[in-house]
């Protein structure tokens, strides 16, 4: 008897699918798809949930929310969220750009593209995307067809064809024609949210408090970490001589157990009379490469007490007369 | 034919401690092996212009700049900050201000008011989002109109005459596409510097303004010159 059931239901489900390709649904064109309704978004209580705990305002539609949970799928039922994704992106990147920029006006670029792949790359966004509590479908259509589950259900939870497809426990299959994985999918959901506030706002001010408060100042990251100096002393002087300043000299400032088993060498590098770097190290060249990596450290890092930027209401640097010359090439 | 001269003499004045003057000699002509290279001799562009060391010698080479930018309506740039726009990566192996990092900033700042306007618009066959395309992005002409060919036929219709005042080192001097020798890559890393440098010193408002009104419009706009590009193989393919 339940067998026959599930034929049923199997038999109808085909003619569903084959009445969907039909239709000829490409996974990126929008242009045939029907758009998730505000009657069906609004009985939904994950987008409901999720609208209220990012306080986002009454302009921004549930359906719209809805469509931000709905990613590149190979049979779309509803528009999917690329546009709004890309969208987001281009206004996260800016914001994020702009914040290390005005705070960190001396970063190497790849220190800096690194710092901005740290505070809004994939698996940022993706850990922001769960904190959001942003639930993911892994129900199979089956599954759903069988559960008899509701519209609304469906259109809550975060939709994509999964690279990765966990059948059993420690068993999972690799789908390469399925370009999605869970970390990249919830980062698009978090970018079209994004992208949907402006287009729900119209404000690009408001825009920029939303990215503020819920993304750009939700994660502290660890700029110093990501230096690398293959010549700090090096390049220390070539900094030195291209900012006019004295060639940089190692002095030993101090120093304990020379003859022992673990000495410790302190040692300041001067350009004349200032001291641009100090450090420690077991032996005088640990101490001078440490010192001089510190010296760098401190004029890439320098950041200004009163940052401000330029996407700020009152901003203008008309009295900037230098603008960072760039990094140091060795 | 090599000559060598004494570089000059730095002294370091208002130092309490006495400083024995470092005396440089230096290499003009061919490479020595060992020996320091004038720097008056790699201090020139390709297009064999001298890189100017005083504000009289920089006037004449950001003129063109500073015009394009005054019919724009942003005025009050500092001087140097343009000799920066003006000064790419390549050019004396980084020894001068260069326009790297403004050139990043205003990639971020184009992206993003051209997403704006393309969106707002652009018309697209899928669902608005509130009257909003968004469905143009991602499509042929949003990734065209930031391609670095069309914003370097951009810079060279809309500035004429810029890539003579541009700072840089030519890979090769026998190759004259400008596709192959970086010229394209140069002209756009400047284009781009220009609107950081405009969002730097003036703020948002000003470079979005000055995005809108030179180059998301007109004839000769980056939207119209990248619409064209998409055409041209479709001509070619129906002639």
């Amino acid at each position: 008897m339940i067998s026959k059931i599930i034929e049923k239901k199997l038999v109808s489900l085909q003619l569903v699918r084959g009445l969907s390709s039909s239709t000829a649904r490409s996974a990126r064109n929008n242009a045939f798809n029907t758009v998730i309704t505000e009657e069906v978004a609004t009985k939904s209580p994950q987008l409901v949930t999720l609208h209220n705990r990012l306080r986002l305002p009454g302009s921004f539609k549930l359906s719209t929310l809805g469509r931000c949970l709905t990613c590149i799928q190979k049979d779309n039922k509803y528009p999917n969220n690329v546009g709004l994704s890309i969208f987001g992106k281009n206004l996260l990147s800016y914001h994020a750009t702009e914040l290390l920029l005005m705070k960190y006006p001396r970063l190497p670029l790849n220190v800096l593209n690194n710092a901005i792949n740290g505070i809004i790359g994939d698996e940022t966004l993706y850990s922001i995307g769960k904190e959001w509590g942003i639930q993911t479908d892994s129900s199979t259509a089956v599954e759903k067809f069988l559960n008899e589950e509701p519209e609304e259900i469906t259109i809550g939870r975060l939709r994509f064809d999964n690279q990765n497809k966990s059948i059993e426990s420690n068993l999972t299959v690799i789908d390469k024609k399925n370009t999605l994985t869970q970390e990249v999918a919830m980062a698009s959901a978090v970018k079209s949210i994004v992208g949907a506030y402006y287009a729900s706002s119209k404000s690009l001010q408001d825009t920029k408090k939303f990215i503020y408060n819920y993304i750009l100042t939700t994660r502290h990251l660890k700029i110093q970490d990501m230096f690398e100096f293959e010549q700090p002393t090096r390049e220390l002087a070539a900094l030195c001589k291209r900012q006019g300043l004295e060639q940089p000299v190692t002095r030993l400032l101090s120093e304990s157990g020379r003859a022992s088993k673990r000495p410790v060498f302190l040692v300041a590098v001067f350009s004349g009379n200032e001291k641009l770097g100090e450090s420690f190290g077991a032996s005088l060249r640990e101490a001078k490469i440490r010192a001089s990596v510190n010296a760098l450290m401190n004029w890439y890092l320098y950041s200004s007490l009163d940052v401000k930027l330029p996407s700020d209401a009152d901003y203008s640097r008309e009295t900037l007369k230098e603008v960072d010359h760039g990094i140091v090439i060795v | 034919m090599n000559s060598i001269r004494l570089l000059g003499v730095r002294s370091f004045n208002g130092s309490t401690t006495q400083i024995i003057p470092r005396r440089t000699l230096v290499n003009t002509g061919s490479r020595v092996r060992g020996m320091l290279r004038d720097p008056a001799d790699y201090l020139v562009s390709s297009s064999g212009r001298r890189y100017p060391e005083n504000a009289t010698g920089m006037a004449p080479i950001i003129s063109n700049l500073k015009n394009y930018l005054s019919q724009n309506s942003v005025e009050g740039i500092d001087d140097k900050v343009l000799l920066q726009v003006l000064t790419h990566k390549s050019f004396a192996h980084g020894k001068k201000p260069f326009n790297e990092k403004l050139s990043v900033f205003g990639v971020h700042l184009l992206k993003e008011i051209s997403a704006i306007h393309l969106i707002e618009s652009e018309a697209s066959e899928g669902a608005s989002v509130e009257g909003l395309n968004v469905d143009v992005l991602g499509g042929t002409l949003s990734k065209r109109l930031l391609h670095k060919s069309v914003l370097a036929q951009f810079t060279r219709l809309n500035i004429p005459g810029i890539e003579k005042d541009i700072f840089w080192r030519n890979r090769n001097l026998m190759i004259t596409d400008p596709a192959v020798n970086g010229e394209n890559v140069v002209l756009f890393d400047t284009i781009l510097a220009t609107v950081g440098a405009v969002n730097l010193i003036k703020g948002k408002g000003v470079a979005s303004d000055f995005i809108g009104k030179a180059i998301l419009s007109g004839e000769n706009s980056l939207v119209e010159l990248a619409k064209a590009t998409i055409s041209k193989p479709q001509e070619n393919k129906s002639e």
